[in-house]
C-alpha cells in the first residue's frame, strides 16, 4: 500500500476509535450496587399507614437519592418506588393515598392507580426484615 | 432578519465564553453559580441578559423570518434554501435554548429534567437504555447536566459555526463577513438585548435538589409549554406528546419544500392556522395554570420522616462513625443504631434527625472531653480527656442531626 492511503487508512480510524470509545463510555452500562439496604427500623414504621424513606442509587459519579414509601401489605410490608408513573415526579402521601404534585396522578396506598393522568401502578421493590431492620433491593 | 438572528446568536458566544468560567454543571453549584453572577458578579447582570434575551430574541427572529417566507411561499423549490437554512437555524436555537434553560439549575431546571427522564424512558422497548444513556445514570444527577452542559458550550457552538460557514459560503463572503454583513441591525439589536437586560433581568428560581419532589407549579421555558401542557393533561402516550410530537412537528416544517405541491396553498395555509391556534391556545393554558392545594408539594403532617441520611453514607464514613463513637465509648451507656452490644444506662441513639438543633458540632466539641461536662439533669456524664478532631465532630454530627453542617 502506498504511504498515503496507508495514513488516510489509519487517520480514519484512529477518529473511529476516539469517538467509538467516547459514544460507548457515554452510552455503555456502569456498574450498578444493586444490592440489600437498609431504610428503617421496623419501630419507625409501627402504626404508620406510610413512612418515607430513601434509598441510595449511584449516578454518575455521585450518589442520588431514590425515594421510595413503605407500605403495609397486609401482614407485611410493601416499598414503592415514589416517582410517579407519568412522568417521574415524587409521588407524597397525603390523606391515604399518593398523590403526585406536578400532575395531579393520585394512587391509592397500594400504589393502583386511582385518577389523574395515570394508568400504571407504582413499581414495587423487594423487600424483607433482617437483623431487626427493613431492607429494600436497590 | 436570519442575518439579525445570527447577531443575537452571536452576542449569546460571546457572553457565554464568560458565562462558562463562572458556572459548574452540578445541582449543587449550577444555581448558586448564576445567582453569583447574576446578583454579585461585576457586569454580571448584564452578560447574562445578553446571553438569556439574545437566546430568545435569536428564536423570535428567526421565526419571523420563517414567517416572512411562508408568507410569500419562499419554501416551494428549486427556491426553498433559505427556507432550510432558517429552520436550521431554529432549531439550533431552540437547542441552545432548551439546555440552557435546565443548565440553570433551580426547581424549574429540576422539573424540567425529570419531564426529560420521563419522555426518554417512554421509549417504546428500549425506554430504560435510553433513559440511562440520557442522564448518565438511574435517576436525575449532575451527570444529566454535565451532559447537557457539553452540548450547550461544544456540540452546538460548532453546528452553529457550521451553519455561519455554509451561509457565508452561499453569499460568496467569509464567515466573519456574514456576520458583520448586518452591522445597523446589529446595533439595534445588541441596544435591545442590554435594554431587556436591564428591565426585564432573566428570573432564578430555588436551588433544584434531585431526591426531593420538584415545584408543583414549575414551568418549562415558553416555547415547550404547549408540549408540557399536553403532557399534563393526557394520560398515557408520553413518547408520542413528548419525543414524536415536537420531531414530526419539526420534520414537517422543515421538509415542506417537499410536501408541498405547486399550485393552491390552501393545505399548507389550513395546517399552519391549525398548528398555531393549537399551539397558542395550549400555551395559553399552561399559563393560566394553578396549582390545587390539594395536591400541594407536602404530605401528612403526622407523617414521619424516615431517618433521613441513613443509606447515603458512603463505607467510609461509616467506618468514621462508627470508630468515633467507639473511641468516645458512646456504647457504654447507649444502644448505638440497634447494637445489642450497646448499654442500656442510656437511651438508644439511633441515627439521623431524631435529635433537635442542640446535636451540633460546636455542642459535640464543648461537651466531649471537657472535664466539666456532664449533664446534671440526667446523670450523663461525658467521656473525658478525648478531645474530638474537626472531622470526627464532623462524623458525630453526621450522625446524631443526619448530615453534616
Amino acid at each position: 500500500m502506498e504511504r498515503r492511503g496507508f495514513l488516510r487508512w489509519f487517520t480514519l480510524l484512529f477518529g473511529a476509535l476516539c469517538g467509538g470509545s467516547g459514544l460507548v463510555s457515554l452510552l455503555g452500562r456502569r456498574p450498578q450496587d444493586g444490592g440489600w439496604q437498609v431504610v428503617a427500623k421496623p419501630e419507625e414504621f409501627e402504626g404508620q399507614p406510610a413512612l418515607r424513606v430513601r434509598l441510595a442509587v449511584r449516578a454518575g459519579w455521585e450518589t442520588a437519592e431514590r425515594p421510595i414509601y413503605l407500605v403495609r401489605d397486609g401482614e407485611g410490608i410493601k416499598a414503592l418506588d415514589a416517582r410517579c408513573t407519568h412522568l417521574g415526579c415524587t409521588v407524597r402521601f397525603k390523606e391515604g393515598e399518593f398523590r403526585c404534585p406536578c400532575h395531579r396522578g393520585v394512587f391509592d396506598a397500594a400504589g393502583q392507580p386511582v385518577s389523574g393522568p395515570v394508568s400504571v401502578p407504582l413499581p414495587t421493590l423487594e423487600t424483607r426484615v433482617q437483623d431487626g431492620a427493613i431492607e429494600v433491593r436497590a | 432578519m436570519l442575518r439579525l438572528a445570527v447577531i443575537a446568536a452571536s452576542a449569546c458566544v460571546a457572553t457565554g465564553v464568560f458565562l462558562s468560567m463562572q458556572y459548574a454543571p452540578t445541582w449543587a453549584a449550577a444555581q448558586p453559580a448564576v445567582r453569583t453572577i447574576q446578583d454579585e458578579a461585576a457586569l454580571g447582570w448584564l452578560l447574562r441578559g445578553l446571553h438569556h434575551w439574545g437566546g430568545t430574541l435569536a428564536i423570535l427572529l428567526a421565526f419571523a423570518e420563517l414567517a416572512r417566507l411562508f408568507w410569500h411561499a419562499q419554501y416551494r423549490r428549486p427556491h426553498h434554501r433559505p427556507w432550510v437554512a432558517t429552520v436550521l437555524l431554529l432549531l439550533l436555537s431552540f437547542g441552545f435554548a432548551y439546555t440552557g434553560y435546565l443548565l440553570v439549575g433551580d426547581e424549574r431546571a429540576y422539573a424540567g429534567a425529570l419531564v426529560l427522564e420521563g419522555v426518554a424512558r417512554s421509549t417504546p422497548l428500549v425506554g430504560e437504555a435510553v433513559g440511562d444513556a440520557v442522564l448518565g445514570g438511574p435517576v436525575v444527577a449532575s451527570a444529566l447536566l454535565a451532559r447537557l452542559y457539553t452540548v450547550h458550550i461544544v456540540v452546538l457552538p460548532m453546528l452553529l459555526l457550521a451553519w455561519i460557514v455554509a451561509a457565508a459560503r452561499r453569499e460568496k463572503t467569509t464567515a466573519s463577513g456574514f456576520v458583520a454583513g448586518a452591522a445597523k441591525g446589529g446595533t439595534a439589536v445588541l441596544g435591545a438585548l442590554a435594554a431587556l437586560a436591564f428591565v426585564w433581568p432573566p428570573a432564578i428560581g430555588e436551588i433544584g435538589q434531585p431526591g426531593k419532589p420538584p415545584a408543583a407549579d414549575a414551568q418549562p421555558e415558553w416555547f415547550f409549554l404547549w408540549v408540557n401542557e399536553l403532557l399534563h393533561r393526557v394520560d398515557g402516550f408520553t413518547f408520542l406528546i413528548g419525543g414524536v410530537l415536537p420531531v414530526a412537528t419539526f420534520a414537517l416544517i422543515l421538509f415542506l419544500p417537499w410536501i408541498a405541491r405547486n399550485g393552491t396553498r390552501r393545505a399548507e395555509v389550513a395546517v399552519a392556522g391549525v398548528l398555531a391556534v393549537i399551539v397558542v391556545s395550549l400555551s395559553a393554558l399552561a399559563a393560566t395554570r394553578e396549582v390545587d392545594p390539594e395536591f400541594a408539594n407536602e404530605e401528612d403532617a403526622s407523617l414521619p420522616i424516615a431517618t433521613d441520611d441513613t443509606n447515603v453514607l458512603t463505607d467510609e464514613q461509616q467506618a468514621g462513625i462508627t470508630a468515633a463513637l467507639k473511641k468516645f465509648r458512646c456504647a457504654r451507656c447507649h444502644v448505638i443504631d440497634g447494637d445489642p452490644e450497646g448499654g442500656e444506662d442510656g437511651p438508644p441513639i439511633p441515627r439521623g434527625e431524631r435529635f433537635t438543633e442542640l446535636y451540633t458540632r460546636a455542642y459535640f466539641k464543648a461537651k466531649i472531653g471537657d472535664p466539666e461536662g456532664f449533664w446534671a439533669d440526667t446523670g450523663m456524664y461525658y467521656p473525658r480527656g478525648r478531645k474530638p478532631n474537626e472531622e470526627e465532630l464532623a462524623l458525630l454530627e453526621l450522625y446524631f442531626y443526619g448530615s453534616a453542617r
